[in-house]
């Protein structure tokens, strides 16, 4: 075998400071070739142990037909890296030490990365497995929510049915009774009949409102809305009770507010009445305003009041549903205000408010509505004796509206049934149908106006239920009802829209 | 004078369980929770005694690994005994290192062990469940260790110590 040249030598030397010590077979040293010391095995010297300066040969034995051994990456007591080898010749072992730091740097840096992405790859995969059963059960919850927001619906649904429908009776006959009692002549306890009759009927119309509005199923019927009339119809209902209690009630509307404009007229009403009932019921003495104006296709209200004013910390508790506030809440539940604030934020409005103690206070409302151009009437004007088909199941409402309408100069044609319903309007032409939704039947009722559609009639429909009123309404009015109304009927308020879509005045 | 014992042990199992952790808290009792992967082989010593007689312990801490390679076989020749380790909060790493030690059986026969579920500190994090096989088929023989926390670090090398004296 040649020799290598000695530069050969001298530059393995150089880079790879190579030990090399051959001991016997007990371990001894005999010889040394390098630098023990660059190792950390300064003390190693002939006739040594060289377990007792490498912990490595410890237990170490050569297996049968084996003559070398290699460990890669040896760390060596002087914290150097090395390849270390050992090789059985003859009667002794020769053990060699090849430096290997740099190599060792390098694999250590591959390394240190290649393991830190394994387990960050892992980590990332259990969290896309949480992830994903996090999703599950969320899907899983959510499937359950909808399930109970749908009973709960239904539910709420059921109560309002059942609670409207004796509640309609009973305000339509208290009504009737004061409007037939000798003129200045007191009823007795019809006062109290009414008062609370409407009391129940408020708390109901709010648990419900409630109810809708937090399962997130309340739906807008937006229509056009004459902006004039319904804000003579507020301005009717809140001056006498601002009156009694000896409050100015001042309405003022900008100029620049269109006539119609197109906004769920229900709940624009039930916001604006629930606000001023509030500012009359909180406000001892001076006045409460209600001002409207038109900016950029949206409307600006302002409900304001000279009462005692609401406290920064009581701001925004007062629109915490069930929460009741202050010494004048009369008989309420506390959600009032929390249901006016819900059904703007639904009609993409917002509410601001602002207070002063001993001054009062102001609610602002900005709400989108788009303007409505070519609001005309339908019907003729010049028919003499409009004709009128009532179609109700129920006898003691069917009565009491007819004795309305025809107070107000309509004939009246009652029928029971839908078939009856699609009888009278083909044979009498009537100028108006009034139709119940649930005639002997669930939906009948608004079957047999989409009936009437396809039969070619083009006169107005009213439908009425006394259902869920935002669902009962989108379905009325997508069978082809001209307007909708929602039981406990005011009869003095559907007879006048009735007139209203005759086109006959009052 | 008591007599004095030398046994190689190694540390086995997967990459990032905290073998080296467990060497320093052991031998040196300190602790960094910055992981630094180990290439090659790094070995300690330390004097345990186990009755009349001082066990020294010549501790291999072995790079980490999934299985038992020719050069992963060669740090093992003279072995007396391991500690197998698994971290808690990686599954996966018990049962490869049940694979290490079912192959080390095959080549080197039935050697004293203990078992380490190294990581018991991150408790939130535990993935191994407590009704594991390999854990109810040798209860005796495994421990939860935190080098973090230093619980039961020294029992596991001197339960293995025990064994090797």
């Amino acid at each position: 075998m040649q020799h290598y040249p000695a530069s050969v030598a001298e530059l393995a030397v150089r880079q790879y400071a190579p030990l090399c010590v051959r001991v016997g077979l007990d371990w001894c040293v005999q010889e040394l070739w390098g630098n023990p010391g660059h190792y950390g095995y300064a003390g190693l010297q002939q006739g040594g142990d060289l377990r007792d300066a490498e912990l490595a040969f410890h237990g170490f034995e050569f297996e049968p037909d084996e003559s070398e051994h290699h460990w890669p990456f040896l760390a060596t007591p002087s914290g150097m890296s090395a390849h270390c080898c050992v090789q059985a010749v003859d009667d002794c072992y020769v053990v060699t030490w090849f430096e290997a730091d740099r190599e060792h740097a390098e694999t250590q840096k591959i390394q240190q990365v290649a393991n830190e992405v394994r387990i960050l790859s892992y980590r990332r995969n259990q969290l896309m497995v949480q992830l994903q059963e996090a999703q599950e059960t969320l899907a899983k919850q959510e499937q359950e929510l909808r399930l109970a927001n749908r009973q709960q619906a239904r539910f709420i649904s059921g109560v309002s049915h059942e609670f409207r429908t004796p509640l309609s009776s009973i305000l339509g006959y208290s009504q009737r009774l004061r409007r037939e009692a000798p003129l200045g002549e007191p009823i007795g306890g019809l006062d109290v009949i009414e008062r609370n009759a409407l009391h129940l009927l408020g708390l109901v119309e709010n648990l419900l409102d409630h109810g809708l509005l937090t399962s997130g199923q309340l739906q807008l019927s937006p229509s056009s809305v004459n902006v004039q009339a319904l804000l003579a119809d507020v301005q009717q209902m809140i001056g006498h009770v601002a009156e009694a209690r000896g409050l100015a009630f001042r309405v003022v509307c900008a100029d620049n507010v269109p006539a119609h404009v197109w906004v769920d007229e229900m709940r624009l009403r039930q916001v604006l009445i629930n606000l001023l009932d509030n500012a009359i019921k909180y406000t001892k003495k001076g006045a409460v305003d209600l001002s409207l104006a038109w900016a950029g296709n949206h409307i600006h209200i302002e409900v304001s009041d000279t009462g005692p004013g609401i406290t920064a910390e009581l701001q925004e508790r007062i629109f915490v549903p069930f929460s009741r506030v202050g010494e004048h809440d009369g008989n309420g539940v506390g959600l009032g205000l929390s249901i006016v604030r819900q059904l703007v934020q639904r009609m993409g409005g917002r509410l601001e408010l602002k207070s002063r103690l001993g001054v009062g206070t102001k609610f602002d409302i900005h709400l989108p509505a788009a303007p409505v151009r070519g609001e005309a009437s339908r019907v003729d004007t010049r028919v003499e004796q409009p004709v009128v088909v009532l179609a109700e199941d129920d006898p003691d409402l069917a009565d009491l509206l007819s004795v309305y309408l025809e107070d107000a100069g309509l004939m009246v044609l009652r029928v029971e049934s839908a078939r009856a319903l699609l009888e009278v309007a083909v044979t009498s032409r009537p100028h108006l149908v009034l139709v119940d939704k649930n005639l002997s039947g669930m939906g009948t009722g608004f079957k047999a106006i989409a009936g009437l559609r396809d039969e070619g009639y083009q006169g107005p429909v009213i439908a009425c239920s006394a259902d869920e009123p935002a669902e009962a309404a989108e379905s009325a009015l997508s069978v082809g009802a001209d307007m909708f109304f929602s039981k406990p009927l005011d009869c003095r308020a559907t007879v006048a829209a009735c007139l209203r879509l005759l086109g006959v005045e009052e | 004078m008591a007599t004095e014992v030398t046994r190689k042990l190694c540390l086995i199992g997967d990459f990032g369980v905290g073998k080296t952790s467990l060497v320093n808290r052991y031998v040196r009792e300190v602790f960094d929770d910055r992981y630094l992967t180990t290439v090659g082989v790094k070995i300690d010593t330390k004097l345990v005694p186990v009755g009349d007689v001082t066990v020294k312990l010549v501790i291999w801490d072995i790079a980490g690994t999934e299985e038992a390679n020719a050069v992963y076989r060669s740090y093992l020749r003279g072995m007396a005994g391991f500690l197998l380790v698994a971290d808690g909060t990686r599954g996966y790493t018990l049962d490869n290192a049940l694979k290490l030690k079912q192959s080390i059986t095959e080549q080197m026969g039935e050697l004293p062990w203990v078992g380490l579920l190294n990581k018991a500190d991150l408790e939130g994090e535990w993935e191994v469940p407590a009704d594991h096989p390999a854990l109810l088929e040798n209860p005796d023989s495994w421990l939860k260790t935190s080098a973090c926390t230093s619980d039961n670090v020294q029992e596991a090398f001197e339960q293995l110590a025990a064994s090797l004296a």
